[in-house]
Formats: C-alpha cells, sequence, structure tokens
C-alpha cells in the first residue's frame, strides 16, 4: 500500500485543494487515460472544459490538462489530443526542481501547485508537450481522474488500466 | 451590478481602447449589449458603409459557462439601411469571452486589406493585400501561417471577393464551418477593409459559485445527451449520406450536439478535387426547394460555389429565383443572364454564381445588390424579396401555419399571432443569451435564471427579453415588406388566397403589437 495523491471526484469538494489531498490507495488498481478515437472528435472542447472546471477550478481552455488542436493546424476537421501519455518513470518529475511534480504510480505525474515556481521545466523535458502553460504561467497536466472522458459525448476517450509498476 | 468590459478598436487611427460599462439598468449583455454599442457608436445620418459605422461582435453573459452557450451576435447597419444583428457559432463566442471582453466594437476603415488579430495580449494588423479575391479556404491557409497559435482554439472569420465588393449578399465566414450569414455582414467587414479576422483568447476565469454551477453544468449537460437531439441530428435530408458515413460531423465549441450544420464532406467533387463543404437544413431545403435542384451532388457543388465566394446561400438562392422568374416571364433574356437560367439547372446557377461574384455585367452586378433592388430595374416584383429580421419572422408566420401548427381560416388569425408573437418572445429569450437555438428545449426560462444565478448575474432579465421584443417592433417596418410569390407557392394550401392571408397576418400582429407597446405608428 503506497501513500499518493489523487483528485476526488465529489462536486462538493473544492478541486484546488483536492488536487494535493494524500490518500491512501492501492497502485495496482491506477488507470491512465487514453484517446483511441479521435477520428471521432467533432472538436467541441468539452474535455478541456471539463478539466479546467473540475480540476483546476477555471473556465477556459488554456488552463486544462487536455488540449484538442486542428490536426496539423489545418481546417481538415480532424482533431488530436495533447495530453499527459503517462510515462514512468516521468522526465518532467525528474527535471522538476521544487518537487511540484510528483510520480504517479501507473505512469504520469501529479501536480502541486503550491510548489510550483512556474519556472516551465518541465515544459521543456516532456518529449510530447503534454504540459501546458497559459499566459499568467500557471502549469496545466493531465492527471489522469478520468473527468474529461465523462464529458465526451463521442466517446473518443477512454480510461485504460495502467500497467503495474 | 454587471459590467462589460468592451474593446473599441479604430482601424483609421490603428488605435484601441478599453471600457468598462457599468450597469446600465437592466442591461446582461447579448444581444441587448449589441443593440447598447451599436447605439452608442453608430452615425444614423451616415451611410452603411461610411468607415464611421461600427461592427460589433458580443457575446452573452453565459457564453462559455455553459453547454450550447457558444454563439456570437454581430450587429451593423446592413446595406438595407436598417439595424441588423446576425449570429454565428464556432468557436467565436468562446475565443472571445477567453480574451476577457463581452464585445468588440470595430469602427473606421483599414488604408489596405488587412488580417486583424486579436489576442489576450493584444492586437495587430497585418497587410492582408495579398489575398485580394481569393476564396476563404486558401485566404485561411495564409492566415493560419501569419497567426500560428491557437490552432483548434481560435475563431478566424473571413470575407470572400463579394464582401470585398461590397454586395449585400456577402457573408461572413467563420472557422469555415459557420456564417454571420444574412443581411450582408461580409460587405460590412469589406467596407473596413478586413479580409480576417482572428481571435484568439487564452485568459482562465473563475467561476462564481463553484458547487452551485458544478452541479447545474453537469444536469444540462446530462440531459442533452440522454435527450433524443442526438438523434434528431441524423433527420435531416443529409441523413443518408451521414449513415454511409460520407459526412463526418462537427461541433461548435462547448455544444455536445454536433448538429448536421457543421457537417463536413469530402470527397471528389470535379476532376481529382476534393473539398470541405458546410452543410446545413437550410442552405439544402432553399437550393432544394426554391431552386429545384434535385441531385444531392449538384446541391453540394452549389454550396461550394457559394462557400468559394463567401456568398450567403439564402439570399443567393432568392436572387437566382427572382432571376429564373423573371426570364421565365420575359422581363429579361439570355442577353443578361448570360446562361440559360431555369429551374433544375444546377451548372447554368453555378456559372451565374461566379458571375454574380465578379459583377461580370451590369445584370449581376445589379442582382448582387438583391434582388429586390434588381426587381426595381428589370419588374418581377411578386418574385422579389428581401431577406431580413422581419421576413424572418413574416416567414415564419406564414410557414408554422402552413405546415405543423395551425389550419389557416379567417378565424383564428388572431390565434396564430399571439402564439407568433409568444414564440418570437422566447426565441429572443434565447437570443439575448446567445444561445444555440438547439437548446431551445433544455434552457427554459427557470434553467436560464438558474444559470445566470449561478454565474453570478442579476436574474430579472425578463425586462431584458421585452426591451427585445420592443425594439424589433419600434424599428421595425412590417407593413412595407412582402413575401416572395414563392413562399406562397411553397407551404400554404392551395385553398388559401395567398394576398388576403398575408394582410390579414399582417394587420393582426400590427394589432397585437400596437396593444403590447403603444406609440408606434403604422407606416
Amino acid at each position: 500500500m503506497h501513500s499518493i495523491c489523487i483528485p476526488k471526484m465529489s462536486l462538493s469538494d473544492n478541486k484546488k485543494h483536492c488536487i494535493y489531498t494524500y490518500i491512501p490507495i492501492k497502485p495496482m488498481t491506477m488507470k491512465h487515460l487514453t484517446a483511441p478515437r479521435m477520428d471521432l472528435c467533432i472538436g467541441c472542447q468539452l474535455c478541456a472544459l471539463a478539466c479546467a472546471r473540475l480540476i483546476y477550478n477555471q473556465i477556459g481552455w488554456s488552463r486544462s490538462g487536455i488540449q484538442i488542436q486542428n490536426a496539423q493546424n489545418t481546417s481538415s476537421h480532424s482533431y488530436s489530443a495533447h495530453y499527459c501519455l503517462a510515462c514512468s518513470p516521468a522526465p518532467c518529475f525528474s527535471n522538476c526542481p521544487t518537487g511540484a511534480l510528483s510520480q504517479r504510480p501507473g505512469g504520469g505525474v501529479f501536480l502541486n501547485q503550491d510548489l510550483c515556481t512556474k519556472c516551465g521545466k518541465c515544459i521543456q523535458s516532456c518529449p510530447l508537450g503534454a504540459i501546458h502553460q497559459n499566459t499568467e504561467g500557471d502549469i496545466s497536466v493531465c492527471i489522469h481522474c478520468g473527468e474529461c472522458v465523462t464529458f465526451c459525448p463521442q466517446q473518443c476517450l477512454e480510461m485504460q488500466e495502467s500497467l503495474s509498476p | 451590478m454587471n459590467s462589460f468590459r468592451i474593446l473599441h478598436v479604430d482601424l483609421t487611427k490603428q488605435k484601441h481602447t478599453i471600457r468598462n460599462i457599468e450597469d446600465q439598468g437592466h442591461l446582461i449583455g447579448g444581444s441587448e449589449l449589441a443593440h447598447f454599442l451599436y447605439k452608442r457608436y453608430s452615425y444614423s445620418d451616415k451611410a452603411w458603409d461610411a468607415p464611421e459605422q461600427p461592427l460589433v461582435f458580443a457575446i452573452g453573459p453565459l457564453t462559455g459557462l455553459f453547454p450550447l452557450m457558444s454563439k456570437m451576435v454581430s450587429a451593423f447597419s446592413s446595406p438595407q439601411k436598417t439595424y441588423t444583428e446576425s449570429y454565428a457559432g464556432g468557436r467565436a463566442g468562446l475565443a472571445l469571452k477567453f480574451t476577457s471582453f463581452d464585445a468588440i466594437v470595430i469602427t473606421g476603415k483599414s488604408n489596405k486589406l488587412s488580417c486583424l488579430e486579436l489576442t489576450s495580449n493584444g492586437l495587430s494588423l497585418q497587410d492582408m493585400t495579398f489575398a485580394k479575391g481569393l476564396d476563404p479556404s486558401i485566404t485561411l491557409s495564409f492566415a493560419r501561417k501569419m497567426c500560428p497559435k491557437g490552432a483548434g482554439q481560435r475563431t478566424i472569420m473571413s470575407i470572400g471577393s463579394s464582401g470585398e465588393r461590397g454586395s449585400p449578399l456577402a457573408a461572413i465566414n467563420v472557422d469555415t464551418y459557420r456564417h454571420f450569414g444574412r443581411m450582408g455582414g461580409g460587405a460590412i467587414l469589406g467596407a473596413k477593409n478586413i479580409k480576417v479576422l482572428i481571435i484568439y483568447g487564452d485568459h482562465a476565469l473563475s467561476p462564481p459559485n463553484t458547487e452551485q454551477y458544478n452541479q447545474l453544468y453537469r444536469d444540462i449537460f446530462t440531459n442533452i445527451i440522454n435527450s433524443k437531439s442526438q438523434e434528431d441530428k441524423m433527420t435531416s435530408p443529409l441523413a443518408g449520406l451521414v449513415a454511409k458515413g460520407d459526412i463526418h460531423s462537427g461541433a461548435c465549441a462547448s455544444c455536445p450536439i454536433g448538429c448536421v450544420h457543421p457537417g463536413f464532406i469530402r470527397r471528389k467533387l470535379e476532376r481529382c478535387h476534393k473539398s470541405d463543404i458546410e452543410l446545413g437544413d437550410e442552405p439544402i431545403f432553399w437550393l432544394g426547394k426554391v431552386l429545384q435542384i434535385k441531385a444531392s451532388f449538384d446541391i453540394l457543388r452549389l454550396l461550394e460555389a457559394n462557400e468559394r465566394y463567401s456568398f450567403d446561400v439564402l439570399a443567393v438562392a432568392t436572387a437566382l429565383y427572382w432571376a429564373t422568374m423573371a426570364t421565365k416571364e420575359g422581363h429579361i433574356s439570355e442577353k443578361e443572364t448570360i446562361y440559360p437560367l431555369y429551374f433544375g439547372n444546377a451548372k447554368a446557377y453555378q456559372q451565374a454564381i461566379s458571375a454574380l461574384a465578379k459583377g461580370a455585367n451590369s445584370f449581376y452586378r445589379n442582382l448582387g445588390k438583391g434582388s429586390y433592388q434588381s426587381a426595381q430595374i428589370y419588374g418581377a416584383k411578386e418574385y422579389a424579396c428581401e431577406l431580413g429580421q422581419e421576413t424572418v419572422f413574416l416567414s415564419s408566420l406564414v410557414f408554422s401555419t402552413a405546415t405543423r401548427d395551425f389550419v389557416w381560416t379567417d378565424k383564428n388569425v388572431q390565434e396564430i399571432v399571439q402564439k407568433s408573437i409568444l414564440r418570437q418572445r422566447e426565441k429572443g429569450c434565447l437570443n439575448s443569451m446567445i444561445v444555440c437555438l438547439f437548446g431551445k428545449k433544455f434552457y427554459r426560462e427557470d434553467v436560464l435564471r438558474d444559470c445566470l444565478d449561478a454565474a453570478g448575474y442579476d436574474s430579472s432579465f425578463m425586462h431584458n427579453i421585452e426591451n427585445l421584443q420592443k425594439r424589433a417592433w419600434f424599428n421595425g417596418r412590417l407593413e412595407t415588406l412582402s413575401l416572395s410569390k414563392k413562399f406562397y407557392a411553397t407551404i400554404l394550401p392551395k385553398a388559401v388566397n395567398p394576398q388576403k392571408f398575408l394582410c390579414a397576418l399582417k394587420n393582426e400582429y400590427h394589432t397585437q403589437m400596437h396593444s403590447l407597446y403603444p406609440g408606434r405608428k403604422k407606416s
């Protein structure tokens, strides 16, 4: 049994606080976000808005762990999802100088915003460009909570079992 | 107290100012805010295309906060010299919301054809004279290279050659799949020498009441997802193509429905040519029923031709309908039209759209001003129609009467008009929030009140709705408008006398509106 931080799903909670609430769970049960059916994506951005609203307590697509973009910056109306692919070990965690990012069992990271100095080293170290920073310098990263999956009307997103570490 | 953050861009002086407007009585944003700003910045004694005239883009108080709150309203003085509101979706509403502005007012005129980019960091005006005459799809590929930031989240509006020429039939293309269509929005942007307008917002806002807001959001989202709207989108005339998988659906930002309006068909239309075409029930109805184009790919070709020149499909179809009827009745001939215009001749219509965009001869230059203006010169007035705010209301009156709602007799005109005024009020309520009209069954009055509460607004907005209806009534000129014969021929039962019917409707509408809002004289 490990002690790690995960967000609670209850809507009555203050999400900003819950991002770094420590709760004991079994690592074997961890899941991570996947986007296996992006060909069905209609570009509604509801996943990004759900992440911002429920995890970062903000309204806006810039403050989200998942970003939906036009594929290849064209008008082809096919979309790609940019989110953390749950590396283990995560290079962003290794490069974080303040300990704001902690390794998540099953891959990926958790973010403690109180420790983040907005230095952006995690962004430089992510090979996928999956960590996002808005104009205020705030960092957003997918913590694999699965809230965005609930709000995808096309079922493009899915939570999958992570391999045991 | 409600306050609004307004960005005023003066293109002539190349300067911008930010203004805060606080508590204007019951002003709560949306179309009411757009109208307020239009009144403040417009000049009644100047022409519609004078540089001083404003072009206003505004969003509603709930834009981006709830599902389907995705639209933007534009307000301007139309080439028909009337105050006009036009609505479009795409990513426009949310993009503006996340710049933290509630409205943009554009006045002045750029000294050369330009691309205006608005981001959270500021404004930029870039030369785009090289794009003169180019269609929106090519223009947009240049615009994306010039302003690469925000793919999938920014909104890009553009005009085609029709807008540059100042045609009242010109539309503003939004994100390639939505349009500010009616009343010549494209001509207004063209008059300001703006070929492309890009808005990209990356601000994040704090919800005022997290618990109540999140719960309400989830309830509304669940209602939409569980409703039949998901199936309704398949009832379009293009359901066959959807079923075969030929159509790729799209959605406006913050919309879980993904209706068929932003559907894209990407396939070989001509030799080695593939194209994305925006689909929609109304344009397809207009081309299919009014111009009697039967083959689906002929309709797609005409949609593509309209898209290429950024025309409003409905306005162009109305103009071509008049031209066809005028030819049929001998008012004009092939000498004027160049191509043999008769119903069902898709190829000739395609060529005529091209001629219309280029202003091939004096006839097409006149037709570019609309069928109503052309009919003053060439005749066949009974087939001309000016698409405007009240024309739409009048035609919806006729349409609802002729179809599912009522059976018209001399005795129930009062009931018809009464119900239509109530509907106009409901629609006004949604429009003042700038909700997509697909959301009308989810956003009833009580739900809207809850939403406004959760968002921290004063929810006593009924006054706002009354203002909207009152404004439409006082600015209107219903008595002087006429509907094209085609409206009656298409949808009215044969037993009904069209002229008598229309006259009765207009009189009853005037009587009821006068009793609701006295003080306006019959024109």
